[in-house]
């Protein structure tokens, strides 16, 4: 996971990556494998969600996401996502 | 042993109640996601399918042409006041994209690429904003796929080395109306020249006449989220901007047509200044107690008018306001393109039937003969008169008037003719591209009319159906504002829009001379920045010996004066209220958020008087002083300037 949060007039705008393949139900019947996206994402600053998305298997392979919100500059932004067969990733950023 | 079957049974059936529970939750949601249609998955994810088109507050973005299925770009943002925002398709097996659950300290502004599975055909995307009013709103586009949505989508590691503000570059194209014809835009604008600070000791007088005029704020929305850009300078009357939201101000109690509501207290943008604020309330209407309506809709269907947001939406919009007539009211309607014509004669209020039909048999083509047009409808609306009742001809048009003798001189003079002979003007005004701004308001104000810019449907019912006491009936006009400033408090002033509205101080007492009118419900506000006596100014010439004041020990900043005739009468009457500083018939939320708007306007001005102020300043302020907010109008105002600071954030990025 990559994350860039900058600071601009107190919104911060992130850029984040995930390295995913996003497996869709059509494509793991194809290639005999198992389905397996992203379900959902977070955002939290000191606990306090700031953004959160759930979404389907139709989301790019390796997506990524552009999102603000209002934060301080110095603030550490932690982001999590969870797939369909529960792995999960958690990374952590400071605002610039 | 019986006992614990017994107590066994009881306890599993808690159990299995709990569970049946927590299923049903998780059905719902796993429905929305295996939903294949958009109706069912919006069904299941928000309980129901019913959702208002409203593409000015939902701004989808996607190209019109994706060559790479796999990763197609796509923007949703909304000005809402939103819970959730998803996003559905209708091609793939599974409708339901991706859900945004919208927090306190998010922008709903997302960027994301999404992967699409041709199946030859374009495919649909629709977003729909649900808001905290518990409504859903709506937007589609659609977007033609040139590869299927194949494994090989996303971009690279290599590309990320972007900065992340400059989102602009993302790829998506933004269903833009207005940058798409920027190249034969024919817009006009007429140029504002900024109110300036006058010293009282040399003018203590300030007069306009009222304006109640809410165009120039939906159409710098339109910019501001249709466009991606800011709106041009002269198209942001910050007057307007003031009097499109509402407030708490008293209404009258005895006959006067309206409650001179006023504050004074500190500026936000300069701690040297402050700020007198006066509102004009009306009284509020009951719509069976109105006078008889006497409406002559004189509709342009020129081949100008036939995009979508304008003769269609038009169409829409009086379709909304027939549903309030009643059975004493008239409704006629003439058509002006190349020919005029009388479409429909004089139809009873409650003949909805035959006013619809006629509405819809409309189409458009053709030049713009608008004088011509504008004859034959005074001439059915002096036909159909009514006595004592509301006699108004409504034009609608995106303003192109460019066949016959359409010079604007003659035209206002026949506008202010019939008017004195009781039929009055509305001007109704669509579309972008080859908009006439400038045109369109002198014209409803010489009508004694007012004038609203229509984009969406949304707009249509302020203006037609919450308003339509506003909009159609007037209850004073030539109503004229004229204060005066005492020299002993203050030093100097300013007001604060109102620059197309200014009179010569010597008009306020000629009854002669023509102003605004104001409409039942209607409010209208003006905001004066000024400058207290005892500060250093920088004034360039030295204070006046003579000019003490018998008011030096009052508590006195200004007398308010107001000019108005009812309706029917050629001579004024006078109003007068004194303003002090202790003058607090305003909320303190509804003073702080007026000045918020005023500040976002002169930000957008690009205004010297703005000062230090920021876009960051004012979304605090305004959030701080949005009060109960029930018609979210505020919230989107919010949204509006965080738009405006993202976009000034990329400008400056450049």
């Amino acid at each position: 996971m990559k994350i860039k949060a900058k600071i601009k007039n107190s919104i911060v705008y992130v850029k984040l990556l995930i390295k995913h393949d996003m497996v869709s139900f059509e494509q793991a019947q194809k290639k005999g494998v198992q389905a397996n996206f992203i379900t959902s994402i977070r955002a939290r600053i000191s606990g306090k969600i700031v953004y959160e998305q759930l979404s389907s298997q139709y989301l790019a392979k390796n997506p990524i996401f552009k999102f603000k919100f209002f934060a301080k500059q110095g603030e550490t932004v932690e982001i999590t996502w969870v797939d369909l067969l529960g792995n999960t990733d958690t990374s952590f950023t400071t605002i610039r | 042993m019986n006992k614990h079957t017994n107590r066994y049974t009881f306890l599993m059936g808690i159990l299995l109640f709990i569970n049946t529970i927590n299923l049903l939750a998780a059905n719902l949601e796993t429905n929305a996601w295996s939903a294949v249609s958009t109706e069912s998955a919006m069904q299941y994810l928000f309980g129901t399918s019913k959702a208002t088109e409203d593409k000015q507050r939902v701004v989808l973005t996607a190209p019109d042409v994706a060559a790479n299925g796999g990763a197609v770009p796509v923007r949703v943002s909304t000005t809402i006041s939103a819970k959730r925002i998803a996003l559905f398709q209708d091609a793939n097996p599974t409708a339901l994209v991706t859900v945004w659950s919208v927090h306190e300290n998010s922008v709903p502004e997302y960027d994301i690429k999404i992967r699409l599975i041709s199946n030859g055909g374009p495919i649909t995307l629709t977003a729909v904003v649900e808001g905290q009013d518990g409504k859903l709103y709506s937007a589609q586009r659609r977007v033609q796929v040139a590869l299927g949505g194949c494994d090989d989508g996303g971009e690279g590691y290599s590309s990320y080395s972007t900065p992340p503000v400059r989102s602009q570059a993302y790829g998506a194209r933004p269903i833009v109306v207005l940058a798409k014809r920027s190249l034969h835009n024919t817009e006009e604008y007429k140029y504002i020249d900024e109110n300036g600070f006058k010293e009282v000791s040399t003018s203590p007088l300030s007069t306009f006449s009222v304006d109640v005029d809410t165009a120039s704020y939906a159409m710098l929305r339109s910019y501001l989220m249709l466009g991606n850009r800011f709106p041009p300078k002269d198209a942001v009357r910050i007057e307007e901007m003031i009097n499109y939201f509402n407030y708490d101000y008293k209404e009258p109690k005895d006959d006067k047509p309206f409650y001179v509501n006023t504050r004074s207290g500190d500026a936000l943008w300069d701690k040297n200044s402050k700020i007198i604020q006066i509102g004009l309330q009306t009284k509020k209407v009951d719509i069976s107690e109105l006078p008889a309506s006497n409406l002559v809709f004189l509709l342009d269907v020129s081949g100008s008018m036939s995009d979508k947001n304008k003769l269609p939406l038009l169409i829409k919009s009086l379709k909304l306001l027939v549903q309030q007539l009643r059975e004493k009211d008239r409704v006629s309607i003439v058509v002006y393109a190349g020919n005029s014509g009388l479409v429909l004669d004089r139809a009873r209020g409650d003949e909805r039937e035959r006013i619809n039909r006629a509405l819809e048999s409309l189409s458009a083509g053709g030049s713009t003969a608008g004088g011509a047009g504008i004859n034959l409808a005074y001439a059915v609306a002096e036909k159909a008169y009514i006595q004592n009742g509301n006699n108004r001809v409504i034009l609608a048009t995106d303003g192109d008037f460019n066949v016959g003798a359409s010079s604007e001189s003659a035209l206002i003079e026949l506008i202010e003719q019939k008017k004195k002979g009781g039929v009055f003007l509305s001007v109704l005004g669509f579309g972008n591209g080859n908009y006439k701004d400038n045109k369109m308001e002198a014209l409803a104000d010489k009508g004694n009319g007012n004038y609203s810019y229509i984009d969406t449907l949304l707009e249509a019912k302020k203006v037609l159906v919450t308003q339509m006491g506003g909009t159609l009936y007037t209850v004073a006009k030539d109503v004229k504002i004229q204060v005066e400033f005492n020299p002993a408090k203050v030093q100097a002033y300013r007001l604060i829009g109102y620059e197309n509205r200014l009179m010569a101080n010597e008009d306020f007492n000629d009854d002669k001379k023509d102003a605004g009118e104001i409409g039942k419900g209607h409010r209208v506000t003006a905001l004066y920045e000024y400058i207290l006596n005892n500060q250093e100014t920088g004034s360039k010439v030295d204070r006046l010996k003579y000019q003490t004041s018998k008011y030096e020990s009052y508590d006195e900043l200004a007398t308010v004066k107001i000019r108005y005739k009812d309706p029917k009468e050629n001579s004024s009457k006078l109003m007068s209220k004194v303003i002090t500083s202790k003058n607090n018939e305003i909320t303190k939320d509804d003073f702080y958020f007026t000045q918020c708007i005023a500040g976002f306007g002169m930000l957008l001005r690009g205004s010297e008087y703005a000062k230090d102020l920021t876009y960051p300043q004012l979304i605090e302020l305004s959030k701080d002083s949005k009060g109960s907010d029930r018609d979210g109008h505020r919230a989107e105002l919010v949204n509006l300037i965080v738009k405006a600071q993202i976009l000034s954030d990329l400008e400056r990025n450049k």
